[in-house]
């Protein structure tokens, strides 16, 4: 008996601990496609923050028959491509936007940290852009923050390559395995002419926003770039001349986009100075308690005047216009009621209902909410396998999206200064961490309003995948018991408003749906 | 002393499995003492671990956000001896956790379902003390799908686990000495999330690599029929995982590393029809960790010892 269950020990153990010792994460691969279509007409479209694609000039390039050209073709025949850069080739080859834009994802979240509060100072420590390594680390990448970083990301992304399409089909110099087929390229070349390199494009672009959104992480993102533009040397699919061109003009555009980010009023975000008025002001409309920090200690709150910042889609008129109605006031019937609902979730909560709040928790440490939907977009550019123009295009357009509802939102927020479920009755507890900043209207439900609104139009056939997709997103901060029910509701709406927006910037910019 | 010591396995499983969610054994792993032929003991016990302070990677701090963590839970555990150098055990806790600072909810629920056989191949008695090598092997099942990416409030990580021990024990004269040695291995776990940030990546899916854990244990005691008392010093160690960022949230995959030490005293109430209660309490102070909480933690306990067949335990 002894020895028959010490060979069911042993079994079982070896096993359990030696079979199964593979602690690898399965994370979905991302496969190489050509594009769906090549947009040839794409130097058209209108640009974002360019007023023509003519501010940025690209030379011409050196003919095929050219004797440098000639060159170039060679030392690409000469590469002997080791099996470690053969892996950059791929990696970069899923697409310069779609990589670019998960590099910010993840810098988003490792930036997504308030700060901590100095014993000795007695306050929070605001981080400085001009020291970005030191603690508190510059950027907190809060959801504002992100928001306006991805918006930044993708216009760049998008006009640069708005221009790239132009001289590209102005001088039509083919890949190198077009013209020479003693050329084998190892990732998917297309007819599309490749001077000036639409990846040395998104990889000069991106690396100059992103210097300036993260200027902690120049040495990361500079490997980044010389990696993306290695990979297309290594994969036989540019000469050095398409990607010195791409290169000069990526950082043409983005010095003009980087120009309109620095006279954006972000500078003047922070304002903390604006909160008392802002509270007498919300109290002279009917607030009769007004938001307190739930911090320990209390911390002041996020980006109060974030709601000024220059908005992308619609003016500052038009912002006033959109902003909601006031909520249920504390004490009326409506207020009671959607108090009463969190209340009871705290009984009520069913696993279901706490996943959803997890799944759109994206809180401290997570790359925040417009990070989750610029995971959604930069998904459904691969999904539809759009070329890299329009894969910018639909980057650019939920980015500036998502912006605009991040400071529609602020501006209802701080105009309101609400106060959040838990502040009222601390019997209402979060199971995702509560925000640091008025409740109404919520910025989740804001954000996905307007990046399904946009994502809608361009995607129509996941159109209802996506207000479902919102809907839940916007439910979720309920069930998380950190916003009345009237604070999710009216942000859904007022976020599909904000959307809308962008839906008429994509039917006017010359690149159909 | 065949019968003593039934409760010991079953917290070190427990134990490796919490950690920072919820510490709630920071006690004895399995030591050197078997059950007897047809012996059942039936276990009750509770346990309260309280932590103000915690390790944010190597960092020691407070956070009023959190004040004090208090975790709680009682745990039912049955031991029996198939043979007197073969004893099976199982056992369940419910879980209480919750914090007096910040706004987040409790967390409680029943946690995971162990199983352990413990096995000894050798036992010695020799002029100069009884000589015993052991061994166990465990696995523990998660019974619910409590949600473990709410650290510290979750009430586990959901992994399933398995595990090897050794054990060596020393007894002279009633003055014991086991030192103990395992290696935990955890399963990887799905969270709610389909993305999150471990090491400074984005991971794109629900899956959450858990890191595995070596613990070790030194324990000395006297034994005798009426009482048990020992001190202990006890590590765990994970064998892979990142820190807690400034400023973040625990999270599974952290590194999550402690010692304690810590005393037990037991003692034996024998009844007329032959089976017998023993009352037990046990305190222990985390002194040096990563990723956890620096707890203080004791535990009352309850246990009943009787024989399958009705027999009277002899002593």
């Amino acid at each position: 008996m002894n020895y028959t269950f010490l060979r069911i020990l042993i079994l079982t153990g070896s096993v359990l601990l030696f079979n199964s010792c593979d602690k690898s994460v399965d994370q979905p691969t991302l496969e190489i496609y050509e594009p769906a279509a090549l947009d040839e007409n794409g130097g058209q479209w209108k640009p974002v923050v360019l007023a023509s694609t003519d501010e940025v000039i690209v030379p011409a390039p050196q003919g095929v028959e050219s004797s440098s050209y000639k060159t170039e073709l060679q030392s690409l025949k000469d590469l002997k491509v080791t099996a470690e850069q053969q892996k950059t080739v791929d990696f970069w080859a899923v697409g310069g936007v779609y990589r670019w834009n998960e590099i910010a994802r993840t810098l988003a979240a490792n930036y997504n940290l308030p700060p901590v509060y100095d014993e000795i100072q007695k306050k929070y420590p605001v981080p400085d852009a001009a020291n970005p390594k030191a603690e508190p680390k510059f950027p907190f990448c809060n959801p504002p923050y992100a928001s306006r970083m991805f918006a930044y990301l993708g216009v760049a992304q998008y006009d640069a390559l708005v221009a790239a399409w132009k001289y590209k089909y102005q001088y039509r110099r083919l890949a190198p395995s077009k013209v020479d087929a003693s050329i084998t390229a190892t990732s998917p070349v297309s007819e599309l002419p490749s001077y000036p390199s639409e990846d040395a494009v998104v990889a000069a672009a991106s690396l100059e926003i992103l210097k300036v959104m993260f200027p902690g992480e120049v040495d990361k993102l500079t490997a980044y770039y010389e990696a993306h533009r290695n990979s297309r040397l290594w994969g036989k699919t540019n000469v050095s001349s398409d990607l010195d061109a791409g290169e000069a003009l990526g950082k043409a555009v983005a010095a003009k986009v980087i120009a309109r980010a620095k006279a954006d009023g972000m500078g003047a975000a922070n304002n903390q100075s604006a909160v008392p008025t802002m509270i007498t002001d919300a109290k002279a409309r009917g607030l009769k308690t007004e938001w307190v920090s739930l911090d320990a200690p209390a911390r002041p709150p996020m980006l109060p005047t974030f709601g000024n910042v220059k908005t992308w889609n619609f003016n500052e008129g038009q912002k006033v216009a959109m902003r909601p109605s006031p909520p249920p006031a504390l004490g009326t019937t409506g207020f009671e009621k959607d108090l009463q609902e969190l209340r009871d979730m705290g009984k009520s909560l069913t696993r279901e209902q706490h996943r959803i709040a997890s799944y759109w928790s994206d809180g401290v440490g997570s790359f925040t909410p417009p990070g989750h939907w610029n995971r959604e977009a930069a998904n459904l550019t691969r999904k539809y396998k759009e070329n890299e123009l329009r894969a910018a295009r639909t980057m650019a357009l939920v980015g500036t999206s998502l912006m605009d509802a991040g400071i529609a939102c602020w501006d209802t927020k701080f105009y309101y200064y609400t106060p959040r479920p838990f502040q009222i009755d601390h019997a209402v507890r979060s199971t995702i961490g509560t925000p640091n900043f008025p409740s109404f209207t919520s910025g989740h439900s804001t954000f996905s309003g307007a990046a399904a609104i946009i994502l809608a139009y361009l995607f129509p056939n996941e159109a209802d995948a996506l207000m479902v997709l919102a809907n839940e997103a916007s439910t979720s901060r309920i069930y998380g018991c950190i916003h009345y029910r009237s604070d999710s509701e009216v942000g859904l709406i007022h976020g599909k408003a904000i959307g809308e927006y962008a839906v008429k910037r994509a039917q006017s910019d010359g690149a159909g749906r | 002393m065949p019968f003593f010591t039934c409760l010991r396995p079953l917290r070190l499983a427990i134990l490796a499995i919490l950690l920072f969610a919820s510490d709630l054994h920071a006690q004895t792993p399995t030591d050197g003492i078997m059950m007897g032929k047809q012996l059942i003991c039936n276990v009750a016990s509770y346990s309260n671990s309280q932590w103000d302070q915690y390790w944010e990677g190597t960092l020691k701090r407070r956070n009023a956000n959190l004040g004090t963590f208090t975790g709680q839970n009682i745990m039912l555990m049955s031991a029996y001896g198939l043979t007197k150098n073969l004893n099976i055990i199982a056992g369940l806790p419910y879980i209480w956790n919750k914090s007096d600072g910040g706004h987040f909810s409790r967390q409680q629920g029943l946690q995971d379902l162990s199983i352990w056989v413990k096995y000894r191949p050798l036992k010695a008695e020799t002029s100069v003390g009884t000589f015993g090598v052991l061994a166990t092997g465990g696995v523990s099942i998660p019974v619910n799908t409590y949600i473990p990416d709410m650290l510290p409030y979750s009430i586990g990580l959901r992994s399933k686990t398995a595990s090897i021990k050794g054990i060596l024990h020393y007894k002279i004269k009633g003055i014991y000495l086991t030192a103990q040695g395992g290696y935990i291995r955890r399963s990887n776990i799905n969270i709610d999330r389909d993305a999150y940030q471990s090491g400074g990546e984005i991971y794109n899916t629900h899956e959450v690599a858990v890191p595995d854990v070596m613990d070790a244990s030194a324990r000395l005691g006297y034994i005798n029929k009426h009482l048990q008392i020992e001190g202990f010093v006890e590590n765990m160690t994970s064998q892979s995982g990142d820190d807690i960022r400034r400023q973040d949230m625990p999270f599974p995959t952290n590194k999550m590393d402690q010692t304690s030490l810590g005393g037990m005293a037991k003692v034996h109430l024998y009844l007329k029809n032959g089976t017998f209660f023993s009352l037990f309490g046990q305190y222990s102070q985390v002194t040096a960790g990563r990723n956890v909480g620096q707890a203080r933690l004791y535990t009352l306990g309850i246990q009943h010892t009787f024989h399958v067949m009705g027999h009277k335990i002899v002593m």
